[in-house]
């Protein structure tokens, strides 16, 4: 076990950096083709990606396949706060990296079963903000990276020429790291001194939920197709806090003081992060022969996201982050048209809602409601080769957590002072590019 | 095919356009000053040894309790324990130089000593031991009492240590303000971080007092040739209008709202019990009357003759000390300096509507010449010792109130307070409060014919705001 999990580690982590660019922290981009008509796929599932989207449509591909995927995400967000007392906003953008997230996919198809197994991201999280030390987010975090890579072997079964389906076993590892300062307020000055740069760090065990899915031919032009990924508890049992002394010397010593008796610059802790399930609905229509819509309903069970608690085994350090996510649907439609028999052109639109209520919208993750176009273009070489190249873009609505003149905050901090908050009062917003090249092999 | 191309290239065009990060929109929140209860809900002081709880030449949990300020956030109904001071245990920290004793030493409070028949201080213990005294060092936060002894009003903005003090060596500066832990900033920038809602402030009193404590006030004309050691009226009122504006100005940029102040003006310092006029001095110390012994001091025109004298036996020893009496001259310049002071207190309050007297002097000046006015030894002589404790609101130091003292402080504010703002906070019990100048060592032994002070207790009164 130590060994698939080093494995995944050193050959996948290092590709994976995560960036939330659907709702939460989800990234429902697995495949190009997928990517390039909105995610809307679960009723298509017709390349290896369907192992994410619906493995049950392997069963109605013949042959075996590989099909790769690079979908590099280049996300930015742009913050501005509330006006301070003294007149002054504070403003914050994030750094420009490009995230490259994979789909690697293998199936095989022996007749009334077809095996399949894929590796894929469908949670990570990246947000980078510059000038760190000045940020004014940055007691919160001004760095956080989150990774979750999902292995997962399917088999589909075919139940007969209109029904098939499936059943697998999601195999998932999380990393996360978190960097934030800890200040000392300089008194009568609205820029908190830095004294502590803490890093927080796990990775979680192996964790095994079930996936299963569903695909009905109803008619010849009218499919239904359904997805289940169960939800997880990421466990994450070797926790590290590592506190660095960064206070300017007249303070060093007391900073250093502090941490002694906290304990040590190192710490170990526990701490368990929730995934929410993924169900797709999905219906598609083969309008003409060249033509073909698709509509999804995803539901996402972000309920189970109410925390992110940190237990370090010291009041002083333990930490409970609150998050109270909602559920939340996304609708999602594609549509698909072949220009001619090497060629199909792509499109999708996905809106999607955020299940992340106003009150945890933080400098950590600023998430809001979007809408995402994307297009794409899949050329089959020949009987063998596909290429397909996607572009996406991901259009997030501006969100503020101020309602009325004041920060909308949970219970628990409406007795702070508003700017004595780690999550400061503002305006957040964002935007993503998506691309994807996908290759397909099928022997 | 071309159409396709067309609307694919348009697409992309379309996209490229539409999908550049704006930056947000500024969201404007709203800062409003605070209103009924919350008006009450942060109270800080700050302020010199007044505000500190100072009390019998030192700062020791028995007179920090009853500070005015800790009594003002009691009838607040603050828990107890939340409104945060420097506590520091027993025997407590004199601003003493006791030196003379040997090196690194400290004094504790002065205690009522009735074996030996005077004041001594209750202890003198080794400077190392003090951090283990400062029983809050570990209050997360700036303290809710910022009142430093011995802090001048320039001292309020500027010290930031003992070293940065206006007396250059003012150790409570580092007790109280605890940098660099806080970041090196003073008693004002702590206290705007605290984002006080309503405050006082009691500030001026050492800017005269120092001088006046020293023997030789000056302020450059009565004693032409020496340092001034009192502040100029001109530039305590440019530093005091400053220093309002720095509080008010400071608090709303940092934290949205403007704070209430409560601020007292100066006491009349000549008035207080460690000033006696010669007939009185001369009666505690059992000197002959003027007519046997015209003169007893090397200042042959004193007409006010300070506490510490008290440790000179004037019938038979030498003339005491010019530095332990003020001429007339000298103590005009007080009153007078008392009065330019407290003009410029008033017309600073008139000018900021979030500023309100309270008039100490005022209500000091009605205890003038009572028996609560005066000083434990003189009272004890014809009322004996538990009336005269029960009785007087001054601690031995004869500058600083006792509990009961603070008490009537407290609800000085508070009767302000309530008028202002239309509250109804309890008045403190004073009655409740009780002071024990023996610090729990008792009488036990009549009252000598001529109570005095010993000279370690003496030095510690002289070197108070040093």
């Amino acid at each position: 076990m130590i060994g698939t999990k080093r494995w995944i580690t050193t050959a996948t982590m290092l590709l994976v950096a995560g960036t939330a660019v659907a709702g939460g922290f989800n990234i429902y981009e697995a495949g190009a083709k997928a990517t390039a008509l909105g995610g809307a796929f679960t009723a298509t599932a017709d390349d290896g990606s369907a192992i994410f989207y619906n493995p049950a449509g392997l069963a109605f591909l013949e042959g075996s396949a590989v099909d790769l995927n690079l979908m590099p995400i280049v996300p930015s967000a742009e913050f501005t706060s509330a006006r301070m007392p003294d007149g002054t906003y504070a403003t914050g953008k994030t750094t420009e990296r490009t995230f490259p997230i994979p789909g690697a996919y293998y199936y095989k198809n022996t007749g009334e079963f077809t095996y399949g197994i894929g590796l894929y991201a469908p949670f990570g999280l990246g947000v980078q903000w510059q000038n760190p030390e000045t940020f004014i987010g940055r007691r919160l975090s001004y760095d956080v990276d989150l990774k979750t890579v999902y292995v997962t072997p399917a088999v589909a079964w075919k139940v007969n020429d209109n029904v098939a389906v499936s059943f697998g076993i999601d195999v998932a590892h999380t990393e996360i790291k978190l960097h934030r300062f800890n200040t000392q307020d300089f008194g009568g000055d609205m820029t908190p001194l830095n004294v502590i740069d803490a890093t927080i760090e796990g990775s979680s065990d192996l964790n095994f939920t079930p996936t299963a899915g569903l695909m009905i031919k109803a008619t010849d032009k009218l499919t239904f197709g359904a997805m289940y990924h169960h939800e997880k508890e990421m466990a994450i049992g070797n926790g590290k806090m590592t506190l660095v002394n960064v206070a300017p010397a007249a303070l060093a010593p007391t900073v250093d003081a502090t941490i002694a008796a906290l304990g040590g610059s190192e710490h170990s802790g526990t701490t368990a992060l929730n995934l929410p399930h993924m169900l797709s609905l999905g219906a598609a229509y083969q309008v003409t022969e060249a033509a073909r819509v698709e509509i999804n309903f995803v539901h996402f069970g972000w309920s189970t996201f109410k925390e992110l608690a940190l237990d370090f085994g010291n009041p002083m350090l333990d930490q409970t982050i609150e998050e109270e996510y909602e559920d939340v649907w996304q609708i999602r439609a594609g549509l698909s048209y072949a220009i001619n028999p090497e060629m199909t052109a792509l499109f999708g639109y996905v809106r999607d809602n955020s299940p992340q209520p106003v009150e945890s919208m933080s400098p950590l993750l600023p998430d809001s409601d979007r809408n995402d176009y994307s297009f794409g273009l899949a050329y089959a070489l020949n009987e063998k080769w596909t290429l397909t190249g996607t572009y996406m873009s991901v259009n997030f609505d501006e969100r503020t957590n101020v309602v009325d003149g004041e920060q909308i905050v949970f219970p628990s901090e409406a007795d702070e002072d508003m700017w004595d908050r780690t999550n400061p009062p503002g305006s957040y917003d964002s935007f993503a590019h998506i691309f994807g090249l996908g290759v397909g092999y099928r022997f | 095919m071309r159409k396709f191309y067309m609307i694919l290239i348009a697409l992309v065009g379309l996209l490229a356009l539409g999908c550049s990060l704006d930056s947000p929109q500024v969201v404007e929140v709203e800062y409003h000053q605070p209103q009924g209860e919350e008006i009450f809900s942060n109270y800080v002081a700050i302020g010199n040894s007044l505000t500190a709880g100072f009390m019998d030449g030192g700062l020791v949990m028995a007179g920090q309790v009853n500070s005015f300020p800790q009594l003002i956030a009691t009838s607040f109904g603050y828990p107890a324990g939340s409104f945060y001071q420097p506590l520091i245990g027993s025997p407590g920290v004199g601003s003493s130089d006791v030196s003379h004793l040997g090196e690194d030493l400290v004094a504790g409070v002065l205690h009522f000593n009735a074996a030996a028949g005077r004041m001594v201080p209750l202890d003198v213990y080794s400077r190392d031991d003090v951090p283990g005294m400062l029983l809050a060092a570990a209050v997360p936060v700036p303290y809710s009492n910022l009142g430093v002894p011995g802090a001048t009003t320039l001292d309020i903005t500027n010290a930031l240590g003992a070293a940065t003090s206006q007396a250059g060596d003012n150790s409570f500066f580092d007790f109280i303000l605890r940098n660099p832990t806080f970041g090196n900033v003073s008693m004002l920038n702590q206290l705007i971080a605290r984002g006080p809602t309503i405050m006082t402030m009691w500030v001026g009193n050492n800017d005269i007092l120092g001088g006046s404590l020293d023997g030789q006030p000056n302020d450059g004309v009565v004693h032409a040739d020496q340092d001034v050691n009192i502040t100029p009226a001109a530039l305590f009122g440019q530093m005091y209008n400053t220093l309002l504006d720095g509080v008010l100005d400071g608090v709303e940029n940092r934290h949205g709202h403007r704070p209430l102040i409560f601020v007292g003006n100066i006491p009349s310092i000549t008035s207080i019990p460690h000033f006696m006029s010669t007939d009185l001095f001369r009666q505690v110390a059992g000197l002959p009357d003027e007519a046997t012994m015209p003169v007893f001091s090397v200042e042959a025109d004193a007409v006010l003759v300070l506490l510490p004298a008290l440790s000179y036996d004037g019938s038979s020893g030498p003339l005491i000390p010019a530095e332990y009496t003020l001429s007339q001259a000298e103590a005009d310049l007080v009153a007078a300096t008392v009065v330019a002071y407290n003009d410029i207190i008033s017309d600073a309050v008139a000018a900021r509507p979030e500023v309100f007297l309270y008039d100490a002097n005022a209500v000091m000046a009605g205890y003038a010449g009572t028996p609560q006015g005066m000083h434990f030894l003189v009272l004890a002589a014809s009322l004996g010792y538990e009336a005269a404790e029960a009785t007087t609101l001054f601690s031995l130091d004869g500058i600083h109130p006792n509990n009961k003292g603070y008490g009537v402080v407290a609800n000085g504010f508070l009767a302000v307070m309530n008028t202002e703002l239309g509250t109804d906070f309890p008045m403190v019990d004073t009655g409740a409060l009780t002071w024990d100048p023996t610090y729990g060592v008792g009488y036990g032994k009549a009252l000598p014919t001529r109570p005095s002070i010993s000279p370690e207790a003496a030095t510690a009164m002289r070197a108070l705001f040093r």
